[in-house]
């Protein structure tokens, strides 16, 4: 019964192929109109890059920031600067340090500027570094007593004396690409001091400027490799032609997509381009591979064509829709950057999938190939003999599978979650480095705030040990006596019912953990019994909390997308055993993966995750094109295993190395986060390949038996 | 009317256009160094910015920023010169639901003065190709005055 109504929808798909290949004028003016147009919206493309789009307004980092604004004063976009002097410990260096804060407080739109000249001094309200208290002191002396006395000032001030922070605050609406310009303008007005920005917002800029640069350079990049790697294949001008044109059709169309709907692309989006051409050059491969088959029959060309393409095009939209259920997964966690690339992501993998299952049999027509007695690549036929080898030992590739599932499984399960600047910092650009040189000197440019809430009975009594244990004894000065009490009414609540303690935390620019520094923190602030007392808050924080949060999000729409596929399989093909075994192959690579980055020493994060699952999306594509090949060959179980790995089995290899080709692109990315998706993917689809080859086919085999 | 009560009008009428020849000579960008001190706190560094563009013999703008250290104030204001002599300075900054309120003074030569009814204001005073900028009003603490000395810029 599902055999002869399969049978009636390939009849149908052939049909309207075969409709296609006789009348093909309109519907290839119709493609080509469809390309300008999309090619002209591709002009409305950009790029945004906010990092706190990671974190949905309704997370607990996110609402504590609401709280926040709520109680104290609202957050404000920083514009931070790293200023660097040879010494600041000289007259002339602290002139120039004023002269840059005086021309800060000109620019446009500024609403505050945190510098160490305008710290106040203990017991007033007036600049200390300027004021009576140091007059009589030598530039080192003052400076060194500023650092030894006010925590505010050891935050913003190297213990070398030649690095400082200072942090401009916009007032609301001024904030942009604008203002920091002007900033960087006044800037350079003092030119004796070597100013570099820092802090997120210049993060975020370098950011763009990199993916920009990647969207220019690595997505071309991509095209003329999968290109040259479908010449090598293929040996004809024309068929690399067929191959090559639907799938950069498709991306054009997604292009034009994102720039009519405005859709920015963001850093995790930024290897989305380079993702779908892949996948739609791998379906190409596979749709010309079948055709060619279909035409070393005698059957006349166009209704052999039609009939390959009907076959081949089931099982290419279903690996389309694995994918776009792995994408459809990231709007699960709330996060307004993740659900655009789930979003982005569906309408990319339906725009490529149609352009292939439409462009193909247009150009095939005006192209006139594959001709019948085409010879398909004969590159991969070598990987055919040992995969059927090992499939004739169903038992032994179902114990090794079993071993392998629970090897992986057993070092996945070690693995922790985790978030990391360094996924995101440009390699080699300035930022990056001041950064870097701000770690090394123990200066943070990520102000946070640690919210102390007040004891009724004594008010100062909880931030005075919270200071303690943020800023270490010496800031007993800073906070004791009249004066401290006058300090700490500056950071008090607009209710006095909390008191907020600023601390500049690193944006760690190199490879280690983000929340390193934030973890010694709450260590130290538990430690002094005030874990209860005390929360932190701002957007750095917001990331660095919510991004596990975020993983573990992803982790449950990964363990969804594995469900959901794996019944998907066993309803289309009417089999839990086929399910089951093709959900054994796809789960070795996947969970290989995250074992290999348990091996590694790194935690998973979003960008991990994300590849993950995108990665399961792709790496079941195999699974389903040789089940596609299993469904159609006719025989007993042996019979079609064997037609199945000689039919699916070279285009298998042929697709797996067109995505490694493409994706290792991904690997000139300076962006890390970018190579690391790429280099996942590649690695979950380098495996797949491998357990698809040689474990499914036994696992069929054993399991049907 | 006799020939002398004529003499006394023109002479009054050029008295008032004598009167609204002020404003036009303090136009200009200035700017210049000086020192803010607020109640109980010693002297810092001021340093001000400002800018009279004459709108029309009898009214200007007057905008700017002063700043020290940790903060910074602007100024927006129209001055409107009366025949009398009068200088109405009308603050322009934009403050949300409330009207524009007024300051009142005196323009007379080499110098603008206007202050609110507490004695809070500005005064400028000419003197040469320098401009004696002077703001004084109060904050929490008490009495703040600005001064500073500026010169011509462009």
């Amino acid at each position: 019964m599902a055999t002869a109504r399969a049978a009636e929808h390939e009849q149908g798909l052939t049909r309207v192929f075969a409709r296609l290949l006789a009348r093909p004028l309109i519907p290839a003016l119709a493609l080509v109109l469809i390309t300008l147009l999309a090619l002209w919206q591709t002009t409305q493309i950009r790029v945004a890059v906010d990092l706190s789009g990671l974190i949905g307004s309704q997370t607990q980092g996110a609402q504590a920031m609401t709280r926040y604004s709520e109680r104290f004063a609202p957050f404000r976009a920083e514009e931070v600067l790293l200023v660097r002097a040879p010494s600041f410990a000289s007259d002339a260096a602290l002139t120039a340090l004023e002269n840059l804060v005086l021309e800060l407080q000109f620019v446009d739109g500024v609403a505050q500027v945190i510098s160490l000249p305008g710290l106040p001094a203990p017991g007033r309200t007036g600049a200390w570094l300027s004021g009576p208290e140091l007059a009589g002191l030598s530039p080192a002396a003052r400076l060194q007593l500023m650092r030894a006395e006010s925590p505010l000032a050891a935050q913003i001030l190297s213990e070398s004396l030649d690095a400082t922070l200072i942090s401009v605050a916009a007032e609301r609406g001024a904030a942009g690409d604008g203002f920091a310009a002007r900033v960087m303008a006044a800037a350079g007005s003092v030119p004796e001091l070597d100013v570099t920005p820092v802090g997120l917002l210049e993060v975020q800029r370098a950011i763009a400027v990199e993916l920009i640069h990647d969207l220019r350079v690595l997505v071309p990049a991509a095209v003329v490799i999968c290109l040259l790697v479908s010449a090598v294949l293929f040996r004809s001008v024309r068929a690399v032609a067929v191959i090559s044109l639907p799938p950069i059709a498709g991306l054009v169309w997604f292009l034009g997509f994102l720039g009519a709907t405005g859709t920015a692309i963001d850093p995790l989006m930024g290897a989305l381009p380079v993702v779908l051409i892949v996948l739609a050059f791998s379906d190409s491969i596979h749709v010309y591979h079948a055709a060619i088959g279909a035409l070393s029959s005698d059957t006349p060309r166009a209704e052999g064509l039609a009939r390959a393409l009907a076959q081949t095009a089931p099982a290419a939209a279903f690996t389309s829709l694995t994918t776009l259920i792995a994408f459809a997964s990231l709007a699960l966690p709330d996060s307004p950057s993740l659900n655009a690339m789930a979003w982005a992501g569906a309408v990319g993998m339906v725009l490529c999938l149609i352009a292939v299952l439409a462009m193909t049999p247009v150009l095939m027509w005006a192209l006139g190939v594959p001709r019948a007695g085409t010879r398909a690549p004969g590159l991969f036929s070598r990987i055919v003999p040992p995969a059927l080898a090992l499939s004739r030992h169903g038992r032994l590739v179902a114990v090794l599978a079993l071993g392998l599932l629970g090897g992986v499984w057993a070092l996945q399960s070690r693995s922790e979650v985790g978030f990391r600047y360094a996924d995101y910092l440009p390699q080699g650009a300035p930022v990056t480095e001041a950064l870097a040189m701000m770690d090394d000197s123990g200066l943070g440019s990520d102000r946070m705030l640690v919210v102390v809430e007040a004891d009724p009975d004594a008010p100062l009594d909880r931030v005075r040990r919270a200071a303690n244990a943020i800023y270490g004894p010496d800031a007993a000065a800073f906070t004791e006596g009249e004066a401290g009490a006058r300090m700490l009414e500056r950071m008090s609540a607009q209710d006095g019912s909390a008191h907020a303690l600023p601390v500049q935390m690193p944006i760690a620019a190199r490879d280690i953990r983000a929340d390193e520094a934030l973890s010694a923190l709450e260590t130290r602030l538990a430690g002094a019994g005030l874990a209860a007392e005390t929360h932190v808050v701002g957007p750095g924080y917001a990331l660095l909390v919510e991004g596990p949060r975020i993983v573990e999000s992803l982790r449950f729409g990964l363990y969804a997308t594995i469900l959901s596929i794996t019944l998907l399989v066993a309803l289309v093909y009417r089999s839990i055993r086929l399910a089951l075994a093709g959900l054994v192959a796809n789960l070795i690579p996947i969970m290989g993966v995250e074992a290999w980055l348990v091996l590694l020493g790194r935690e998973v994060t979003i960008m991990n995750m994300i590849a993950l699952t995108v990665a399961f999306g792709i790496a079941i594509d195999d699974t389903l094109h040789f089940l596609n090949r299993f469904r159609l060959a006719r025989g007993d179980t042996a019979g079609r295993v064997t037609q199945a790995v000689h039919e699916a089995g070279p285009p298998m290899a042929a697709t797996t190395l067109i995505l490694l080709a493409g994706l290792v692109v991904t690997l000139a990315s300076s962006l890390p986060g970018l190579s690391i998706f790429g280099g996942l993917i590649a690695l979950a689809v380098g495996l797949a390949l491998l357990a698809d080859l040689f474990l499914l086919p036994g696992l069929i085999r054993w399991s049907l038996k | 009317m006799t020939r002398s009560a004529a003499a006394f009008l023109a002479l009054l009428c050029l008295a008032a256009q004598a009167q609204a020849q002020v404003l036009p000579d303090f136009a200009g960008n200035w700017d210049g160094d000086g020192t803010l001190t607020r109640a109980g706190e010693p002297a810092q560094t001021f340093r001000c910015r400002l800018r009279i563009v004459p709108l029309d013999p009898r009214e200007a703008q007057f905008v700017g920023r002063c700043v020290t250290a940790q903060g910074s104030q602007s100024v927006n204001y129209t001055l409107t010169e009366r025949a009398d002599g009068t200088l109405i300075a009308t603050d322009r900054r934009p403050l949300p639901d409330t009207r524009p309120t007024e300051l009142t003074g005196t323009a007379s030569a080499g110098q603008l003065r206007f202050s609110d009814e507490d004695g809070a204001g500005v005064t400028l005073t000419r003197d040469g190709e320098r401009l004696q900028f002077l703001i004084a009003g109060t904050d929490d603490a008490g009495p703040v005055r600005g001064e500073a000395v500026l010169h011509m810029r462009d």
